[in-house]
């Protein structure tokens, strides 16, 4: 396997579990702003009508291992892809790049709350805050893939 | 402000909420503050540059906090050592948190934990102005 091929796997690697985790944040961000109140109907009702409470560990799990991926990856990053789109005058894509990484590390830094508050979800005192926190992380999550899609466009690792 | 959720535990969810973590004062304790400082530490580590260490990527090298990236050497990297600062200054204070009386963390507004996040969002952008001015 070339060297090229194992950065490329690792970051498909790392953009899979990025989706899972958009998913499941995207699930539980619907069903605490719009939770459901009857009998789910159609696709919209049963997209937002999940067991939110179930996804909080997964979610935990899953920005961590994401978190670790792109840590490895962003060694790479840094000399053969950054370097590159520096060259080409690519600053705004590189700047919300530096924003992503800031964006993803505090999102990490949240996931004990994010977490206790969902692991009693019973509680009415933590209604609020979970609700937006659940809404926070899922805007950083989708910020984040964008940029890195994008990113990849600019230049993946295989150009 | 109270929601009426498809949230409200699932019977797998309630019996998970009752794991000896999620029933833990000293957890919520740990939990509340690890989560509120670690918006405040990431944005002092880099505004103030505090990296636990400097990694330079071209030569796999590991220097003890902050050191500029060496001529021939490539670039270094401030980011890893940034982390691993909020991890371990989060870690502590949460710890030392545990030891205060439940009282004085139930006094914490709980909406900062997720208002911090958001508004540490303003002074990381904008020390990346050079990437927003340039070109």
């Amino acid at each position: 396997m070339s060297v090229s091929t194992f950065w490329t796997i690792l970051l498909i690697i790392h953009g899979l579990l990025a989706v899972a985790l958009l998913g499941a944040l995207t699930h539980q961000a619907m069903a605490v702003l719009m939770p459901v109140r009857q009998a789910a109907g159609n696709f919209v009702d049963r997209f937002r009508a999940v067991p939110a409470a179930g996804y909080a560990t997964a979610v935990c799990v899953l920005w961590v291992v994401t978190f670790i991926m792109g840590a490895w990856i962003y060694t790479k990053y840094r000399i053969t892809i950054r370097i590159p789109i520096e060259q080409a005058g690519y600053w705004k894509t590189q700047g919300f790049f530096e924003l992503k990484e800031h964006v993803v590390t505090i999102g990490l830094g949240v996931l004990p709350a994010y977490w206790y508050f969902w692991k009693n979800a019973r509680d009415p005192q933590y209604d609020s805050p979970r609700k937006w926190l659940t809404v926070v992380l899922a805007g950083m999550i989708w910020f984040s893939f964008i940029v890195g899609h994008v990113v990849n466009n600019v230049r993946g690792f295989g150009s | 402000m109270s929601t009426t959720t498809s949230a409200s535990p699932t019977p797998s969810a309630a019996k998970s909420s009752s794991t000896s973590l999620a029933t833990s004062a000293k957890f919520k304790t740990f939990a509340i503050v690890f989560s509120l400082t670690a918006p405040i530490l990431y944005v002092l580590c880099e505004l103030l540059s505090w990296p636990l260490f400097t990694y330079h990527p071209a030569t796999n090298r590991v220097d003890l906090g902050w050191a500029p990236g060496r001529s021939g050497e490539g670039p270094a990297m401030y980011w890893y050592g940034w982390t691993a600062t909020m991890l371990i200054g989060c870690v502590a204070l949460g710890w030392l948190a545990t030891l205060l009386p439940e009282r004085v963390i139930n006094k914490i507004p709980l909406a900062l934990i997720w208002l911090l996040p958001v508004l540490a969002l303003a002074p990381l952008a904008w020390a990346l102005m050079p990437f927003w001015t340039k070109g």
